[in-house]
Protein backbone atom coordinates (compact mmCIF):
# COMPACT_ATOMS: atom_id res chain seq x y z
CA UNK A 1 0.00 0.00 0.00
CA UNK A 2 1.35 3.48 -0.52
CA UNK A 3 1.66 5.89 1.62
CA UNK A 4 -0.78 8.57 0.57
CA UNK A 5 -3.25 5.45 0.63
CA UNK A 6 -1.69 4.84 4.15
CA UNK A 7 -2.29 8.43 5.39
CA UNK A 8 -5.77 8.66 3.95
CA UNK A 9 -6.88 5.16 5.68
CA UNK A 10 -4.76 6.48 9.19
CA UNK A 11 -7.18 9.63 9.12
CA UNK A 12 -10.37 8.19 8.41
CA UNK A 13 -9.56 5.23 11.16
CA UNK A 14 -8.99 8.95 13.56
CA UNK A 15 -12.61 9.76 12.59
CA UNK A 16 -13.85 6.89 14.87
CA UNK A 17 -13.02 7.87 18.60
CA UNK A 18 -14.36 4.55 20.10
CA UNK A 19 -11.22 2.84 18.53
CA UNK A 20 -8.58 4.39 20.72
CA UNK A 21 -9.56 2.28 23.53
CA UNK A 22 -8.19 -1.09 26.18
CA UNK A 23 -9.94 -3.75 26.25
CA UNK A 24 -8.74 -6.53 28.53
CA UNK A 25 -5.25 -4.66 28.74
CA UNK A 26 -5.27 -4.69 24.66
CA UNK A 27 -5.92 -2.80 21.53
CA UNK A 28 -9.64 -2.62 20.59
CA UNK A 29 -9.75 -4.50 17.60
CA UNK A 30 -13.11 -4.36 16.30
CA UNK A 31 -14.10 -7.20 13.75
CA UNK A 32 -18.14 -7.43 13.93
CA UNK A 33 -18.49 -5.03 11.66
CA UNK A 34 -21.86 -6.82 9.99
CA UNK A 35 -23.61 -6.62 13.21
CA UNK A 36 -22.93 -2.86 13.69
CA UNK A 37 -20.44 -0.03 12.62
CA UNK A 38 -18.64 2.28 14.98
CA UNK A 39 -19.64 5.78 14.30
CA UNK A 40 -17.53 8.72 13.25
CA UNK A 41 -16.77 12.02 14.93
CA UNK A 42 -19.53 13.78 11.81
CA UNK A 43 -22.48 10.98 12.97
CA UNK A 44 -21.89 11.93 16.96
CA UNK A 45 -21.45 15.55 16.58
CA UNK A 46 -24.98 15.73 14.46
CA UNK A 47 -26.73 14.24 17.10
CA UNK A 48 -25.03 15.93 19.35
CA UNK A 49 -25.74 19.39 17.66
CA UNK A 50 -29.36 18.54 17.00
CA UNK A 51 -29.99 17.13 20.64
CA UNK A 52 -28.53 20.54 21.95
CA UNK A 53 -29.58 23.13 19.49
CA UNK A 54 -32.45 21.82 17.14
CA UNK A 55 -35.08 19.62 19.06
CA UNK A 56 -38.64 19.92 18.60
CA UNK A 57 -40.79 17.89 17.38
CA UNK A 58 -41.80 17.71 13.73
CA UNK A 59 -44.28 18.53 10.99
CA UNK A 60 -47.39 20.82 12.19
CA UNK A 61 -45.31 23.35 14.28
CA UNK A 62 -45.51 26.95 13.21
CA UNK A 63 -42.07 27.68 15.94
CA UNK A 64 -38.89 27.80 15.23
CA UNK A 65 -37.41 24.90 16.83
CA UNK A 66 -39.86 22.91 15.05
CA UNK A 67 -39.24 24.58 11.62
CA UNK A 68 -35.60 23.19 12.26
CA UNK A 69 -36.64 19.87 13.60
CA UNK A 70 -38.74 19.30 10.65
CA UNK A 71 -35.70 20.70 8.18
CA UNK A 72 -33.21 18.83 9.29
CA UNK A 73 -35.57 15.45 9.42
CA UNK A 74 -36.56 16.23 5.95
CA UNK A 75 -33.37 16.97 4.86
CA UNK A 76 -32.35 13.55 6.18
CA UNK A 77 -34.83 11.87 3.23
CA UNK A 78 -33.48 14.00 0.57
CA UNK A 79 -29.38 12.63 1.59
CA UNK A 80 -31.20 9.24 1.73
CA UNK A 81 -32.88 9.32 -1.30
CA UNK A 82 -29.91 10.74 -3.43
CA UNK A 83 -27.98 8.10 -2.06
CA UNK A 84 -30.41 4.98 -3.12
CA UNK A 85 -30.97 7.55 -6.46
CA UNK A 86 -35.11 7.26 -5.77
CA UNK A 87 -36.69 9.09 -8.45
CA UNK A 88 -38.64 10.94 -5.52
CA UNK A 89 -37.95 11.70 -2.04
CA UNK A 90 -41.37 10.98 -0.92
CA UNK A 91 -40.47 7.39 -1.72
CA UNK A 92 -38.05 7.19 1.30
CA UNK A 93 -39.91 5.99 4.19
CA UNK A 94 -38.04 5.99 7.96
CA UNK A 95 -38.59 3.34 10.18
CA UNK A 96 -36.54 1.67 13.13
CA UNK A 97 -34.14 -0.47 10.87
CA UNK A 98 -34.38 -3.10 7.70
CA UNK A 99 -36.32 -5.21 10.05
CA UNK A 100 -38.98 -3.21 11.00
CA UNK A 101 -39.42 -2.40 6.86
CA UNK A 102 -39.63 -5.91 6.17
CA UNK A 103 -42.04 -6.22 8.91
CA UNK A 104 -44.07 -3.23 7.37
CA UNK A 105 -43.90 -4.73 3.43
CA UNK A 106 -45.32 -7.99 5.02
CA UNK A 107 -47.92 -6.51 6.82
CA UNK A 108 -48.89 -4.35 4.51
CA UNK A 109 -49.06 -6.33 1.16
CA UNK A 110 -51.39 -9.14 3.32
CA UNK A 111 -54.65 -7.30 1.03
CA UNK A 112 -52.30 -7.95 -2.11
CA UNK A 113 -51.95 -12.12 -1.37
CA UNK A 114 -54.20 -14.38 -1.58
CA UNK A 115 -54.11 -18.21 -0.57
CA UNK A 116 -52.02 -20.69 -2.77
CA UNK A 117 -49.93 -17.49 -3.91
CA UNK A 118 -46.09 -18.20 -3.53
CA UNK A 119 -43.23 -15.99 -1.40
CA UNK A 120 -40.04 -16.78 -2.63
CA UNK A 121 -36.91 -16.25 -0.36
CA UNK A 122 -33.60 -17.83 0.08
CA UNK A 123 -31.99 -20.27 1.80
CA UNK A 124 -28.84 -18.01 3.51
CA UNK A 125 -31.83 -15.00 4.46
CA UNK A 126 -31.44 -13.71 8.10
CA UNK A 127 -34.41 -14.20 10.38
CA UNK A 128 -35.59 -10.82 10.04
CA UNK A 129 -36.59 -11.95 6.08
CA UNK A 130 -37.93 -15.39 6.64
CA UNK A 131 -40.09 -14.95 9.90
CA UNK A 132 -42.53 -11.71 8.93
CA UNK A 133 -43.12 -13.58 5.59
CA UNK A 134 -43.89 -16.89 7.51
CA UNK A 135 -46.52 -14.71 9.50
CA UNK A 136 -47.64 -13.18 5.87
CA UNK A 137 -48.47 -17.12 5.17
CA UNK A 138 -50.27 -17.97 8.31
CA UNK A 139 -52.54 -14.76 7.29
CA UNK A 140 -53.19 -15.47 4.10
CA UNK A 141 -52.75 -18.87 3.01
CA UNK A 142 -49.92 -18.55 0.65
CA UNK A 143 -46.49 -20.83 0.80
CA UNK A 144 -43.42 -19.92 1.47
CA UNK A 145 -40.66 -21.21 -0.96
CA UNK A 146 -36.86 -21.29 -0.42
CA UNK A 147 -34.14 -21.23 -3.34
CA UNK A 148 -31.52 -23.46 -2.67
CA UNK A 149 -27.70 -22.99 -2.33
CA UNK A 150 -24.57 -24.54 -3.09
CA UNK A 151 -22.02 -25.58 -0.64
CA UNK A 152 -19.88 -22.64 -1.69
CA UNK A 153 -22.49 -20.27 -0.31
CA UNK A 154 -24.27 -19.58 -3.82
CA UNK A 155 -27.89 -19.17 -4.73
CA UNK A 156 -28.94 -21.86 -7.88
CA UNK A 157 -30.26 -19.29 -10.15
CA UNK A 158 -31.37 -22.50 -12.27
CA UNK A 159 -33.72 -23.90 -9.91
CA UNK A 160 -34.80 -19.94 -9.07
CA UNK A 161 -35.80 -19.65 -12.75
CA UNK A 162 -37.84 -22.96 -12.53
CA UNK A 163 -39.41 -21.97 -8.93
CA UNK A 164 -40.91 -18.65 -10.24
CA UNK A 165 -44.11 -19.12 -11.83
CA UNK A 166 -48.02 -17.70 -12.51
CA UNK A 167 -48.25 -18.01 -8.42
CA UNK A 168 -44.96 -16.07 -7.35
CA UNK A 169 -46.61 -13.55 -5.49
CA UNK A 170 -43.32 -11.51 -4.04
CA UNK A 171 -39.20 -12.47 -3.97
CA UNK A 172 -37.59 -10.88 -0.79
CA UNK A 173 -33.97 -11.65 -0.95
CA UNK A 174 -30.78 -10.43 0.77
CA UNK A 175 -28.50 -8.37 -1.51
CA UNK A 176 -25.01 -9.51 0.82
CA UNK A 177 -25.59 -12.17 3.15
CA UNK A 178 -24.23 -11.28 6.68
CA UNK A 179 -23.38 -14.80 7.48
CA UNK A 180 -21.44 -16.03 4.01
CA UNK A 181 -20.62 -12.69 2.89
CA UNK A 182 -22.07 -13.79 -0.85
CA UNK A 183 -23.31 -10.40 -3.05
CA UNK A 184 -25.97 -12.19 -5.01
CA UNK A 185 -26.78 -11.22 -8.57
CA UNK A 186 -29.64 -9.36 -7.43
CA UNK A 187 -29.69 -7.23 -10.96
CA UNK A 188 -30.49 -10.70 -12.61
CA UNK A 189 -33.03 -12.24 -9.48
CA UNK A 190 -35.04 -8.77 -10.72
CA UNK A 191 -35.02 -9.16 -13.98
CA UNK A 192 -36.52 -13.20 -13.86
CA UNK A 193 -39.01 -11.82 -11.34
CA UNK A 194 -39.84 -8.65 -12.93
CA UNK A 195 -40.90 -11.13 -16.54
CA UNK A 196 -43.09 -12.67 -14.28
CA UNK A 197 -45.13 -9.21 -12.63
CA UNK A 198 -43.40 -10.37 -9.12
CA UNK A 199 -43.18 -7.84 -6.28
CA UNK A 200 -39.34 -7.61 -5.67
CA UNK A 201 -37.87 -6.89 -1.94
CA UNK A 202 -34.38 -6.60 -1.65
CA UNK A 203 -32.61 -6.37 1.90
CA UNK A 204 -29.65 -4.28 2.10
CA UNK A 205 -28.94 -4.20 5.70
CA UNK A 206 -24.86 -5.64 5.19
CA UNK A 207 -25.12 -4.19 0.76
CA UNK A 208 -26.13 -0.55 1.60
CA UNK A 209 -22.53 0.49 3.63
CA UNK A 210 -20.79 -1.78 0.85
CA UNK A 211 -22.08 -1.35 -2.80
CA UNK A 212 -23.27 1.62 -4.60
CA UNK A 213 -27.21 1.13 -4.72
CA UNK A 214 -29.14 2.81 -7.63
CA UNK A 215 -33.19 1.63 -6.96
CA UNK A 216 -33.82 3.12 -10.38
CA UNK A 217 -30.81 0.84 -12.01
CA UNK A 218 -31.99 -2.25 -9.95
CA UNK A 219 -35.39 -1.62 -10.87
CA UNK A 220 -36.84 -3.85 -7.53
CA UNK A 221 -40.08 -2.56 -5.63
CA UNK A 222 -38.24 -2.29 -2.73
CA UNK A 223 -34.81 -1.46 -1.10
CA UNK A 224 -34.30 -1.77 2.79
CA UNK A 225 -31.62 -1.27 4.81
CA UNK A 226 -30.50 -0.05 8.37
CA UNK A 227 -28.40 3.14 9.38
CA UNK A 228 -26.56 0.93 12.11
CA UNK A 229 -24.60 -0.74 9.35
CA UNK A 230 -23.55 2.30 7.69
CA UNK A 231 -21.81 3.94 10.51
CA UNK A 232 -25.25 5.39 11.63
CA UNK A 233 -27.17 5.60 14.37
CA UNK A 234 -29.43 2.57 15.60
CA UNK A 235 -32.76 2.76 15.38
CA UNK A 236 -33.25 3.74 12.17
CA UNK A 237 -33.85 2.65 8.71
CA UNK A 238 -34.69 3.03 5.60
CA UNK A 239 -37.72 1.29 3.31
CA UNK A 240 -37.53 2.76 -0.38
CA UNK A 241 -40.48 1.71 -2.51
CA UNK A 242 -42.12 2.23 -5.93
CA UNK A 243 -44.67 4.87 -5.86
CA UNK A 244 -47.13 3.17 -6.97
CA UNK A 245 -46.96 -0.35 -4.91
CA UNK A 246 -46.65 2.27 -1.77
CA UNK A 247 -49.97 4.07 -2.85
CA UNK A 248 -51.61 0.39 -3.37
CA UNK A 249 -50.72 -1.04 0.12
CA UNK A 250 -52.01 -0.30 3.52
CA UNK A 251 -50.67 1.36 6.04
CA UNK A 252 -48.50 -0.39 8.65
CA UNK A 253 -49.33 1.56 12.00
CA UNK A 254 -52.07 3.88 12.71
CA UNK A 255 -52.43 7.05 15.00
CA UNK A 256 -50.67 11.04 14.38
CA UNK A 257 -48.82 12.33 11.32
CA UNK A 258 -50.00 9.43 8.80
CA UNK A 259 -53.58 11.31 8.66
CA UNK A 260 -54.86 13.61 6.32
CA UNK A 261 -58.17 13.83 8.28
CA UNK A 262 -59.75 12.31 11.06
CA UNK A 263 -63.56 12.15 12.23
CA UNK A 264 -64.55 9.39 14.77
CA UNK A 265 -66.55 7.68 11.65
CA UNK A 266 -63.43 7.07 9.02
CA UNK A 267 -60.03 8.58 8.53
CA UNK A 268 -57.95 9.72 5.72
CA UNK A 269 -54.87 8.81 5.22
CA UNK A 270 -51.89 10.49 5.29
CA UNK A 271 -49.72 10.84 1.51
CA UNK A 272 -46.52 9.76 0.73
CA UNK A 273 -44.16 9.14 2.78
CA UNK A 274 -46.09 10.38 5.98
CA UNK A 275 -48.75 7.11 5.49
CA UNK A 276 -46.17 4.54 6.60
CA UNK A 277 -44.65 7.25 9.26
CA UNK A 278 -47.51 6.85 12.32
CA UNK A 279 -46.12 9.16 15.43
CA UNK A 280 -43.14 10.89 16.15
CA UNK A 281 -40.66 9.88 14.32
CA UNK A 282 -36.89 9.05 15.12
CA UNK A 283 -35.83 12.60 14.27
CA UNK A 284 -32.28 12.36 15.82
CA UNK A 285 -31.78 8.81 14.04
CA UNK A 286 -32.84 10.69 10.49
CA UNK A 287 -30.11 13.61 11.46
CA UNK A 288 -27.85 10.68 12.15
CA UNK A 289 -28.31 8.61 8.95
CA UNK A 290 -28.28 11.52 6.70
CA UNK A 291 -24.79 12.64 8.36
CA UNK A 292 -23.60 8.45 8.33
CA UNK A 293 -24.18 9.24 4.20
CA UNK A 294 -22.64 12.32 4.07
CA UNK A 295 -19.89 9.97 5.57
CA UNK A 296 -20.00 7.56 2.77
CA UNK A 297 -20.13 10.15 0.49
CA UNK A 298 -16.98 11.87 1.66
CA UNK A 299 -15.05 8.42 0.93
CA UNK A 300 -13.20 7.20 -2.17
CA UNK A 301 -15.54 4.28 -2.17
CA UNK A 302 -13.50 2.68 -4.92
CA UNK A 303 -10.35 2.77 -1.90
CA UNK A 304 -12.43 1.69 0.68
CA UNK A 305 -13.78 -1.58 -1.41
CA UNK A 306 -9.90 -2.20 -2.05
CA UNK A 307 -8.83 -1.63 1.24
CA UNK A 308 -11.71 -4.02 2.75
CA UNK A 309 -11.06 -6.93 0.42
CA UNK A 310 -7.41 -7.07 1.02
CA UNK A 311 -8.06 -7.73 4.32
CA UNK A 312 -10.58 -9.98 3.73
CA UNK A 313 -7.89 -11.86 1.23
CA UNK A 314 -5.19 -12.17 3.93
CA UNK A 315 -7.17 -13.18 6.49
CA UNK A 316 -8.27 -15.74 4.17
CA UNK A 317 -5.34 -16.56 3.29
CA UNK A 318 -3.90 -16.61 6.93
CA UNK A 319 -6.95 -19.24 8.37
CA UNK A 320 -6.68 -20.95 5.55
CA UNK A 321 -3.04 -21.86 7.03
CA UNK A 322 -4.44 -22.66 10.41
CA UNK A 323 -4.74 -26.98 10.39
CA UNK A 324 -9.00 -27.26 11.57
CA UNK A 325 -10.03 -23.97 9.67
CA UNK A 326 -12.83 -24.44 7.85
CA UNK A 327 -14.51 -21.41 5.42
CA UNK A 328 -18.41 -21.34 5.55
CA UNK A 329 -19.10 -19.51 1.95
CA UNK A 330 -16.92 -19.29 -0.83
CA UNK A 331 -18.91 -17.53 -2.94
CA UNK A 332 -16.65 -15.91 -6.61
CA UNK A 333 -18.40 -12.97 -5.74
CA UNK A 334 -18.17 -11.73 -1.87
CA UNK A 335 -17.62 -9.01 0.64
CA UNK A 336 -15.40 -8.60 3.20
CA UNK A 337 -17.15 -10.94 5.46
CA UNK A 338 -15.27 -14.13 6.66
CA UNK A 339 -17.47 -17.02 8.45
CA UNK A 340 -15.44 -20.29 9.42
CA UNK A 341 -15.52 -22.83 12.17
CA UNK A 342 -12.24 -24.75 13.49
CA UNK A 343 -12.76 -28.46 14.18
CA UNK A 344 -13.58 -30.21 17.64
CA UNK A 345 -13.92 -26.07 19.26
CA UNK A 346 -17.59 -24.23 19.63
CA UNK A 347 -17.27 -20.43 18.25
CA UNK A 348 -18.27 -19.25 21.49
CA UNK A 349 -15.43 -20.55 23.02
CA UNK A 350 -13.08 -19.25 20.46
CA UNK A 351 -15.06 -15.89 20.60
CA UNK A 352 -14.63 -15.59 24.34
CA UNK A 353 -10.46 -16.33 23.90
CA UNK A 354 -10.27 -14.34 21.11
CA UNK A 355 -12.28 -11.13 23.61
CA UNK A 356 -9.46 -11.50 25.80
CA UNK A 357 -7.34 -10.26 23.55
CA UNK A 358 -9.53 -7.00 22.71
CA UNK A 359 -10.76 -8.29 19.61
CA UNK A 360 -14.54 -7.99 18.70
CA UNK A 361 -16.09 -10.81 16.32
CA UNK A 362 -19.64 -12.53 16.15
CA UNK A 363 -20.09 -15.84 17.34
CA UNK A 364 -23.28 -18.21 17.17
CA UNK A 365 -25.69 -18.38 14.05
CA UNK A 366 -25.64 -14.85 13.08
CA UNK A 367 -30.06 -14.96 13.17
CA UNK A 368 -29.33 -17.57 9.96
CA UNK A 369 -30.37 -20.74 11.70
CA UNK A 370 -31.50 -22.52 9.03
CA UNK A 371 -28.18 -21.40 6.77
CA UNK A 372 -26.76 -23.12 9.93
CA UNK A 373 -28.58 -26.35 9.46
CA UNK A 374 -27.69 -26.62 5.81
CA UNK A 375 -23.94 -26.10 6.52
CA UNK A 376 -24.38 -29.04 9.79
CA UNK A 377 -22.82 -26.61 12.07
CA UNK A 378 -24.46 -24.70 15.21
CA UNK A 379 -22.51 -21.69 13.84
CA UNK A 380 -19.29 -20.05 12.92
CA UNK A 381 -17.16 -17.24 14.31
CA UNK A 382 -17.52 -13.89 11.95
CA UNK A 383 -14.94 -11.20 11.34
CA UNK A 384 -16.29 -8.45 9.31
CA UNK A 385 -14.22 -5.80 8.36
CA UNK A 386 -14.79 -2.18 7.83
CA UNK A 387 -13.01 0.67 6.31
CA UNK A 388 -11.25 1.47 10.07
CA UNK A 389 -9.58 -2.13 9.98
CA UNK A 390 -5.68 -2.61 9.29
CA UNK A 391 -3.34 -5.23 8.53
CA UNK A 392 -2.37 -5.81 11.59
CA UNK A 393 -5.48 -6.34 13.28
CA UNK A 394 -5.87 -9.07 10.80
CA UNK A 395 -2.43 -10.62 12.10
CA UNK A 396 -3.26 -10.20 15.79
CA UNK A 397 -6.76 -11.69 15.43
CA UNK A 398 -4.87 -14.70 13.77
CA UNK A 399 -2.59 -15.15 16.59
CA UNK A 400 -5.65 -14.80 18.77
CA UNK A 401 -7.19 -17.59 17.04
CA UNK A 402 -4.37 -20.20 17.71
CA UNK A 403 -3.43 -19.67 21.26
CA UNK A 404 -7.28 -20.24 21.09
CA UNK A 405 -6.81 -23.60 19.65
CA UNK A 406 -3.71 -24.42 21.73
CA UNK A 407 -5.86 -23.20 25.08
CA UNK A 408 -8.78 -25.24 23.79
CA UNK A 409 -7.54 -28.54 22.49
CA UNK B 1 -8.15 -13.85 32.74
CA UNK B 2 -9.91 -15.87 30.37
CA UNK B 3 -7.60 -19.06 31.74
CA UNK B 4 -9.42 -18.90 35.42
CA UNK B 5 -12.46 -19.64 32.64
CA UNK B 6 -11.32 -22.26 30.76
CA UNK B 7 -10.00 -24.39 33.44
CA UNK B 8 -8.07 -27.68 32.14
CA UNK B 9 -10.50 -29.51 34.39
CA UNK B 10 -13.72 -27.92 32.75
CA UNK B 11 -11.96 -28.54 29.71
CA UNK B 12 -11.03 -32.00 30.23
CA UNK B 13 -14.89 -32.72 31.49
CA UNK B 14 -15.86 -31.16 27.98
CA UNK B 15 -14.00 -33.77 26.04
CA UNK B 16 -15.26 -37.02 28.11
CA UNK B 17 -18.51 -35.67 29.26
CA UNK B 18 -20.25 -37.78 31.67
CA UNK B 19 -23.19 -40.11 30.83
CA UNK B 20 -23.20 -38.09 27.01
CA UNK B 21 -25.34 -39.80 24.87
CA UNK B 22 -28.69 -41.84 24.32
CA UNK B 23 -28.95 -43.86 26.94
CA UNK B 24 -30.56 -47.49 26.10
CA UNK B 25 -34.07 -46.93 27.76
CA UNK B 26 -35.29 -43.52 28.00
CA UNK B 27 -38.12 -42.83 30.21
CA UNK B 28 -38.70 -38.80 29.18
CA UNK B 29 -36.49 -36.45 27.53
CA UNK B 30 -36.49 -32.98 26.94
CA UNK B 31 -34.86 -30.95 24.15
CA UNK B 32 -33.72 -26.89 24.57
CA UNK B 33 -32.33 -24.72 22.14
CA UNK B 34 -30.24 -21.91 23.25
CA UNK B 35 -31.18 -18.95 21.21
CA UNK B 36 -27.93 -17.35 21.40
CA UNK B 37 -25.61 -19.14 19.90
CA UNK B 38 -28.08 -22.31 18.52
CA UNK B 39 -26.81 -24.54 20.86
CA UNK B 40 -28.75 -27.56 21.36
CA UNK B 41 -29.26 -30.32 23.94
CA UNK B 42 -31.12 -33.01 24.78
CA UNK B 43 -31.24 -34.24 28.53
CA UNK B 44 -32.61 -37.96 28.76
CA UNK B 45 -34.32 -39.96 32.25
CA UNK B 46 -33.48 -43.48 31.26
CA UNK B 47 -36.07 -44.92 34.21
CA UNK B 48 -38.78 -43.90 36.33
CA UNK B 49 -37.98 -40.35 37.84
CA UNK B 50 -40.30 -41.80 40.79
CA UNK B 51 -37.22 -44.37 41.88
CA UNK B 52 -34.38 -42.29 41.22
CA UNK B 53 -33.01 -39.69 38.72
CA UNK B 54 -30.68 -41.01 36.19
CA UNK B 55 -30.12 -38.32 33.33
CA UNK B 56 -28.15 -38.00 29.94
CA UNK B 57 -27.41 -35.66 27.70
CA UNK B 58 -26.35 -35.28 23.88
CA UNK B 59 -25.39 -31.98 22.70
CA UNK B 60 -24.20 -29.89 19.89
CA UNK B 61 -22.45 -27.29 22.61
CA UNK B 62 -19.54 -25.27 23.37
CA UNK B 63 -17.07 -26.42 26.31
CA UNK B 64 -19.11 -24.42 29.74
CA UNK B 65 -22.26 -26.04 28.53
CA UNK B 66 -20.96 -29.93 28.09
CA UNK B 67 -18.83 -29.60 31.08
CA UNK B 68 -21.87 -28.05 33.01
CA UNK B 69 -24.17 -30.98 31.69
CA UNK B 70 -21.77 -33.31 32.60
CA UNK B 71 -21.65 -32.48 36.38
CA UNK B 72 -25.63 -32.91 36.13
CA UNK B 73 -25.80 -35.97 35.25
CA UNK B 74 -22.94 -36.84 37.47
CA UNK B 75 -23.75 -35.59 40.76
CA UNK B 76 -27.57 -35.79 40.33
CA UNK B 77 -27.70 -39.25 40.02
CA UNK B 78 -29.36 -41.79 42.08
CA UNK B 79 -31.10 -38.56 43.82
CA UNK B 80 -34.56 -38.98 44.86
CA UNK B 81 -37.02 -36.65 42.74
CA UNK B 82 -37.75 -34.17 45.05
CA UNK B 83 -34.40 -33.39 46.00
CA UNK B 84 -32.99 -33.73 42.33
CA UNK B 85 -35.48 -31.06 41.62
CA UNK B 86 -33.83 -28.54 44.56
CA UNK B 87 -30.62 -29.57 43.74
CA UNK B 88 -31.09 -28.54 40.36
CA UNK B 89 -32.90 -25.17 40.79
CA UNK B 90 -30.53 -24.36 43.96
CA UNK B 91 -27.57 -24.91 41.73
CA UNK B 92 -29.12 -22.49 38.54
CA UNK B 93 -29.51 -19.79 41.24
CA UNK B 94 -26.34 -19.99 42.20
CA UNK B 95 -24.93 -19.87 38.55
CA UNK B 96 -26.49 -16.67 37.87
CA UNK B 97 -25.63 -14.95 40.94
CA UNK B 98 -22.13 -16.33 41.40
CA UNK B 99 -22.33 -18.62 44.78
CA UNK B 100 -21.39 -22.09 43.04
CA UNK B 101 -18.51 -21.77 45.41
CA UNK B 102 -20.58 -22.47 48.41
CA UNK B 103 -20.20 -25.86 50.54
CA UNK B 104 -23.35 -27.62 50.27
CA UNK B 105 -22.43 -27.94 46.26
CA UNK B 106 -20.35 -30.33 45.19
CA UNK B 107 -16.66 -29.60 44.48
CA UNK B 108 -16.85 -30.31 40.70
CA UNK B 109 -19.17 -27.13 40.47
CA UNK B 110 -16.47 -24.87 41.19
CA UNK B 111 -14.70 -25.24 38.13
CA UNK B 112 -17.60 -23.24 36.80
CA UNK B 113 -17.32 -20.35 39.78
CA UNK B 114 -15.70 -18.36 37.24
CA UNK B 115 -18.89 -17.81 34.65
CA UNK B 116 -20.01 -15.06 36.40
CA UNK B 117 -17.63 -12.77 34.96
CA UNK B 118 -18.52 -13.98 31.66
CA UNK B 119 -22.43 -12.56 31.70
CA UNK B 120 -23.01 -13.66 28.03
CA UNK B 121 -21.75 -17.12 28.45
CA UNK B 122 -24.06 -17.73 31.66
CA UNK B 123 -26.50 -19.38 29.97
CA UNK B 124 -24.39 -21.80 28.53
CA UNK B 125 -23.60 -23.23 31.84
CA UNK B 126 -27.35 -22.79 33.24
CA UNK B 127 -28.85 -24.51 29.72
CA UNK B 128 -28.38 -28.47 31.10
CA UNK B 129 -29.38 -27.48 34.26
CA UNK B 130 -32.72 -25.68 32.81
CA UNK B 131 -33.50 -28.53 30.54
CA UNK B 132 -33.24 -31.18 33.48
CA UNK B 133 -35.44 -29.24 35.73
CA UNK B 134 -38.03 -29.15 32.46
CA UNK B 135 -38.07 -32.85 32.02
CA UNK B 136 -37.99 -33.58 35.61
CA UNK B 137 -40.55 -31.31 37.02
Amino acid sequence: MNTKKKEVLNKIRDEFPILDQKINGEDLIYLDNAASTQKPKSVINAIKDYYENDHSNVHRGVHTLSVRATEAYENARVKVAEFLNSPNVHQIIFTKGTTDSINLIASSVTNLVQKDDEILITSMEHHSNIVPWQELCKRTGAVLKVIPINKNGELLIDEYANMISSRTKIISIVHLSNTLGTINPVEDIIEIAKSHDVITVIDGAQAAGHLPIDVQKLDCDFYLFSGHKIFGPTGIGVLYGKENILNEIDPYQFGGEMILKVTFEETTYNDLPHKFEAGTPNIAGAVGIGASIDFINGLDRDLAHQHEMSLHDYALEKLEEIGGVRIIGNASNKSAIISFVIDGLHPHDIGTIINQKGIAVRTGHHCTMPLMDFYSIPGTVRASFSIYNNHSEVDKLIDAIKLAIKMLK
Amino acid sequence: MVSELYKRELIELSHNPYHFGKPKKIFSSHETFNPLCGDKITVYQSIDPSKAIELWFESVSCIICSASASILMKHSEGMDLNDGLEFIKEVQNAINDGSLCNHKFPKALHCLEEINNYPSRITCATLPWKTAFELLK
